[in-house]
């Protein structure tokens, strides 16, 4: 008579231990899937700031790139320089020479091969292309991370749920049991 | 925005193309201001098969000749040299081009051909009118005065009737001093200005001297026949090629009459 109501003390808090365990691991599962989510998209937003800084940056370089060209590198030959040729002649700004006497101003077209429409339209086609070309991969890590995320996410529902299930199962045999006993 | 930007980029980079039109020191530096006992004007070099030649408008060396002595406006004051005329065949042609015997401007290139030129497009024409330029920064560029005057038309008509003598009409607005001056225009397939032509003047027209009263009144004729000269604003020009062509037939010595 001893040893049986030892028996459903020993499974009665067996049962205790169980249900508090899995209301304790939903607690958590809950609140860690939550945080999960606001990580994820607030790695999401990061990525889409990354994809805009790097457009913006992109941009920079490219008009960086062809202002170098078309400047042949802003090169301003001072008077004391001597004469040069394919270059314009230019006012200073104030701040540069206040006396306002021409400069020689490096003209781009004759350094190099001749700078023409069809050239320029060449190479803003092909700088175009670049940054059609990285918005592309970048957005391809996006979609993946994204997808990642939805897979963890689905997982872990499936996992809740089926804890769920537990929980209530130890539910009804803990009441199912108490009242056998009782 | 997003939209925007390519036709931002677009309009830069047109705008830096643009400024890439203006003449650059190859036609600027090459320009000088000419004296001889007929007139006072304008002449540029040109370099035909390695060898410098000063051109300048026929009628600017009326009475000079074979050979003689020109005064060049260099470094801030006028230089005497001694030149070799060389003439077109054609009379008509208001060009010729006058051997010194050595360079005396920059040799930085500059093509003596029309080639490529468009009908309407934007040419530049540089000289000295009425003695006028921009002052030269410091040090002066060797064998150079001073910076040109720079005016600017478009290409109105070709008249190519005589192959001996090719005019190009200019819808601009010349001045006394620009006779001699370099027609120059962009080329873009090779990047550089080239010289299309040699500016002989303009055209004039006669303009009626009315009473303050006939000013609205269309058919007014002029007050007792008279009548003022007014520029109508059509610069002419001839073709570089004949100097050209003149050039290497003396150099041949082949010239057709003999000069």
């Amino acid at each position: 008579m001893q040893t049986r109501s030892m028996q459903q003390v020993w499974r009665g808090a067996l049962a205790v231990i169980a249900l508090a365990a899995t209301a304790m691991a939903l607690y958590a599962h809950f609140f860690d899937a939550t945080s999960r989510q606001e990580e994820a998209r607030a790695a999401a937003l990061r990525l889409e700031d990354a994809l805009v800084e790097s457009r913006s940056r992109l941009k920079s370089e490219i008009l960086a790139e062809l202002r170098a060209e078309l400047a042949a590198g802003g090169t301003v030959a001072g008077a004391a320089e001597g004469p040069v040729p394919d270059a314009v002649l230019r006012r200073p700004d104030r701040d540069e020479d206040a006396s306002g006497a021409l400069r020689q101003t490096m003209d781009p077209t004759g350094l190099g091969p001749p700078l023409t429409l069809g050239r320029l339209a060449a190479r803003v086609g092909s700088l175009a292309a670049q940054m059609d070309e990285s918005d592309r991969a970048l957005r391809r890590d996006l979609e993946a991370f994204r997808a990642a995320t939805q897979r963890e996410l689905d997982a872990s529902s499936t996992a809740r749920s089926l804890a769920l299930v537990a929980l209530v199962a130890l539910v009804l045999h803990l009441l199912t049991t108490w009242r056998i006993a009782g | 925005m997003k939209r925007l930007s390519p036709v931002l980029l677009l309009l830069w980079l047109a705008g830096s193309v643009a400024w890439a039109e203006v003449p650059t020191t190859n036609v600027l530096y090459r320009v000088l201001r000419l004296r001889t006992p007929a007139a006072t004007g304008s002449a540029f070099t040109i370099d035909v098969d390695g060898r410098q030649y000063l051109i300048t408008a026929r009628h600017n060396l009326k009475g000079f000749g074979a050979e003689g002595t020109i005064e060049l406006w260099i470094g801030g004051r006028w230089t005497s040299a001694a030149a070799r005329a060389i003439y077109p065949a054609s009379r008509l042609v208001d060009i010729a081009a006058l051997d010194l015997g050595r360079p005396v401007t920059v040799a930085y290139p500059l093509e003596p051909t029309s080639a490529g030129l468009l009908l309407g497009q934007q040419v530049y024409f540089l000289g000295y009118p009425y003695a006028l330029g921009s002052p030269l920064f410091s040090p002066p560029v060797p064998g150079f005065g001073e910076i040109p005057f720079l005016k600017s038309g478009i290409v109105s008509a070709f008249d190519n009737r005589n192959p001996e003598a090719n005019i190009l009409y200019l819808d601009g607005q010349n001045n006394p001093g620009f006779s001699g001056g370099p027609i120059v225009f962009w080329h873009a397939e090779s990047g550089r200005f080239r010289v299309a032509g040699v500016v002989r003047g303009y055209r004039n027209e006669a303009l009626p001297v009315l009473k303050k009263r006939d000013l609205s009144d269309p058919d007014a004729t002029a007050h007792n026949d008279l009548y003022t000269r007014a520029n109508s604003g059509i610069v002419i020009g001839y073709d570089i090629s004949h100097i050209v062509d003149a050039i290497r037939a003396a150099s041949r010595g082949t010239d057709p009459l003999g000069r």
